[in-house]
């Protein structure tokens, strides 16, 4: 891969993906400079590792591995045994395109993905971002049952935490 | 719970977090750190060279033209160390704080340019000193060789500077790998975010 091409996959990449990677960061952690520092790290990482991109796998799907990678690294690096943050609604004021309720919903499925453990955070958040099972096994690294299995798990525990924030909150 | 078709259209529908802007502060510190690295290289090879100069002066007080061989080696040797040093300062005082796209391109064709340094006037003027001072020696000791062994002894004291200029140049490879190319990895995903940004 010469140097126009990298550069071309780079660009190409993150116009693809950068929302995306963005709502992952976000998914993962809670303090804006934690966000942004996961993001260029992300972003470093991924340009590093472009010359050994060989295709085998889509290109998206090998960005998420790096973006996943390098989340779970950046977590293990920061404060390996800390709790996991509270996470709140940066932007407080819906926009044109969010009422009010879908805000709250919004508001308490963070809450409910921010309780979980770090691993099923990242495979909800690309659950979310509507991967398919066989994608975040590759991705992850686990079998597509036992992907199936966590997400059955992981469903069950952000339905119990969506509705008790749902109740706390009224 | 809400069916996960609905949870993705919420998800994928958020607002995206608003990147901030690029924090310098970690990539300007990794050029300060390289510089202080530099720092104690070039002490630690200056007061080589001095040490060198001293103990050689006395050595060859009654021989000038040992003494003044050395010298010119080790002047030259100084003058390439002192370039090295400007330019290796002015690596680590640049500041990422309000970097522009055509500054942060620059810098990296910049750092890039350090990888063979050896076409400077500094260094060609370093080679020419090992070249005549080398052969200085040779004179000064001319006259207790053989024929065949001042052959040989030119011959060396003319090869040297050549095998000093390889060896040079691979040790200039490796410390450029291990420590301007992970500042140019760095500089290079800023420049292409920045790029990405003004798209």
């Amino acid at each position: 891969m010469n140097r126009d091409q990298r550069e071309r996959l780079f660009l190409d990449l993150l116009h693809h993906n950068k929302s995306r990677i963005q709502r992952l960061c976000s998914a993962y952690l809670n303090s804006p400079s934690d966000i942004d520092d996961l993001f260029q790290e992300i972003m470093t990482n991924l340009w590093n590792a472009l010359p050994g991109f060989r295709g085998d796998s889509h290109p998206n799907t090998w960005l998420y591995r790096i973006a996943v990678n390098t989340a779970l690294l950046y977590r293990r690096k920061q404060r390996p045994s800390s709790p996991l943050p509270e996470i709140e609604l940066r932007d407080e004021s819906p926009s044109t395109h969010q009422n009010l309720e879908d805000a709250e919903r919004l508001a308490a499925l963070r809450q409910a993905i921010a309780a979980l453990p770090d691993q099923d955070r990242l495979i909800i958040t690309l659950l979310l971002e509507s991967l398919s099972y066989r994608e975040i096994a590759e991705i992850t690294g686990l079998t597509v049952n036992h992907v199936g299995v966590k997400i059955s798990r992981i469903k069950h525990a952000i339905e119990q935490r969506m509705t008790e924030v749902h109740h706390g909150a009224h | 719970m809400a069916p996960i078709e609905e949870l993705q259209l919420l998800w994928q529908n958020q607002a995206t977090p608003t990147v901030r802007a690029f924090d310098a502060r970690p990539l300007s510190a990794a050029f300060r750190k390289y510089g202080r690295r530099q720092d104690i290289i070039n002490i630690a090879k200056s007061v080589l060279i001095v040490g060198t100069l001293v103990s050689s002066g006395i050595a060859y007080r009654h021989r000038p033209l040992m003494l003044l061989s050395t010298t010119l080696l080790l002047l030259t040797a100084g003058l390439a160390v002192l370039a090295e040093w400007r330019i290796q300062r002015g690596i680590a005082r640049l500041d990422f704080s309000a970097a522009s796209l055509d500054f942060v391109r620059e810098s990296i064709i910049h750092l890039q340019s350090q990888r063979n340094p050896f076409h400077t006037r500094e260094y060609m003027t370093l080679f020419g000193g090992l070249l005549i001072g080398y052969n200085l020696m040779t004179v000064a000791v001319w006259n207790k060789l053989t024929v065949e062994r001042r052959i040989a002894t030119h011959a060396l004291a003319t090869v040297a500077p050549f095998f000093i200029y390889g060896l040079g140049r691979a040790i200039r490879a490796k410390r450029f790998d291990a420590e301007l190319r992970p500042l140019i990895e760095r500089l290079t995903a800023l420049r292409d975010t920045l790029e990405e940004r003004a798209l």
